[in-house]
């Protein structure tokens, strides 16, 4: 990638980071919830990986960490859904029930189980949309004239 | 003067998706898609549908991006024949599937009201509830994460199910016997 692309990254990969950090965490007072913050996030990562290699940027965050912790929140909501069964706030007893006090109305901490399920869904999204396109960069075709469709390693 | 402009927007998207079936070069019907996917995001602006929006926004990016990158990497014309065996047999079954689907639909829809007879009837109940019980100010994320959750937990559960897809299709190593071929 030319420097140009490259400088211009970096001054963008903070606020872009930081936006969609903020869409996914204020989703239960402003437009936008996990799934939208996430995809922001992801965005940026997969920029990223164009930009500097997918060698550099698996340095920072290996598939194995994105893919454990896209996973883990999945397993997170899972459990949480389970604590709702036991019927602790209100007298109905459902899969995914609201646990948690409603707090002060139009404050962050308000809303019962409803952020923390933004911040688990965006987590999950990011990483999981981050691993996919670390997956998908992994191989490329090198000599496509004299092999065919000859896939081969970046690393080989 | 209002549902005049969105009409014409879904025709103009409309011709854009037929566009994009029937091109034979792949990177012109890449941007028709494209153009079908931000036609999108224009109706739903018009709709006030901010959450709507950013996803649909976000994601026909990505899709765009990856796209062009797999045509790029592959190949650049259509080639694929119409009328072979192989593509008549799973849409018979798609259409043979999707008349079972109408009938049962048309059976289950008897039971609704009638349509545009009781304006707010189910929403009334939410935007009660979600102040009342939940204490949400954003009732559309109010309704995905707590009314609908399990909904939102399918999504999730796709994107898992997503990556390990391609996981398995794209993995370095096989199994340790089919190696040594």
């Amino acid at each position: 990638m030319p420097r140009v692309i490259k400088i211009l990254t970096n001054y963008v990969i903070g606020p872009i980071i930081t936006f969609g950090v903020y869409v996914f965490v204020f989703g239960h007072l402003l437009p936008g919830e996990g799934f939208d913050g996430g995809m922001i996030v992801a965005s940026i990562f997969i920029l990223c990986i164009i930009v500097y290699g997918k060698e550099e940027m698996e340095k920072r965050i290996s598939i194995g960490n994105a893919v454990f912790i896209s996973v883990f929140s999945g397993i997170l909501i899972i459990i949480m859904g389970f604590v709702g069964i036991l019927g602790l706030r209100f007298e109905h007893k459902y899969y995914l029930d609201n646990f948690l006090s409603q707090g002060t109305f139009s404050h962050l901490f308000s809303g019962g189980t409803v952020p923390i399920f933004n911040i688990l869904v965006g987590l999950s999204i990011t990483f999981g949309f981050y691993a996919i396109f670390a997956y998908l960069s992994e191989y490329k075709t090198v000599d496509k004239i004299n092999n065919g469709l000859d896939y081969t390693d970046f690393k080989k | 003067m209002f549902e005049i402009f969105i009409i014409l927007f879904s025709i103009f998207v409309l011709i854009a998706a037929i566009a994009a079936v029937e091109m034979k070069d792949l990177l012109s019907s890449i941007m028709a898609l494209s153009v079908v996917g931000f036609g999108l995001v224009i109706i739903f602006i018009f709709l006030a549908a901010p959450e709507v929006v950013s996803a649909q926004l976000v994601i026909e990016i990505l899709c765009f991006v990856s796209l062009v990158v797999v045509v790029n990497k592959t190949s650049k014309v259509d080639e694929t024949k119409l009328y072979s065996m192989r593509e008549i047999s799973p849409v018979s079954a798609g259409l043979f599937f999707a008349i079972i689907f109408i009938i049962f639909g048309l059976w289950g829809i008897q039971d609704l009201p009638k349509f545009g007879e009781p304006v707010m009837k189910v929403s009334s109940v939410y935007i009660q509830k979600v102040i009342a019980e939940i204490g949400a100010k954003n009732i559309v994320t109010a309704i995905l994460m707590d009314f609908r959750a399990f909904n939102t937990l399918i999504e999730v559960v796709l994107i898992i199910t997503l990556f390990v897809g391609v996981a398995t299709i794209l993995r370095k190593r096989g199994r340790k016997n089919a190696e040594s071929d």
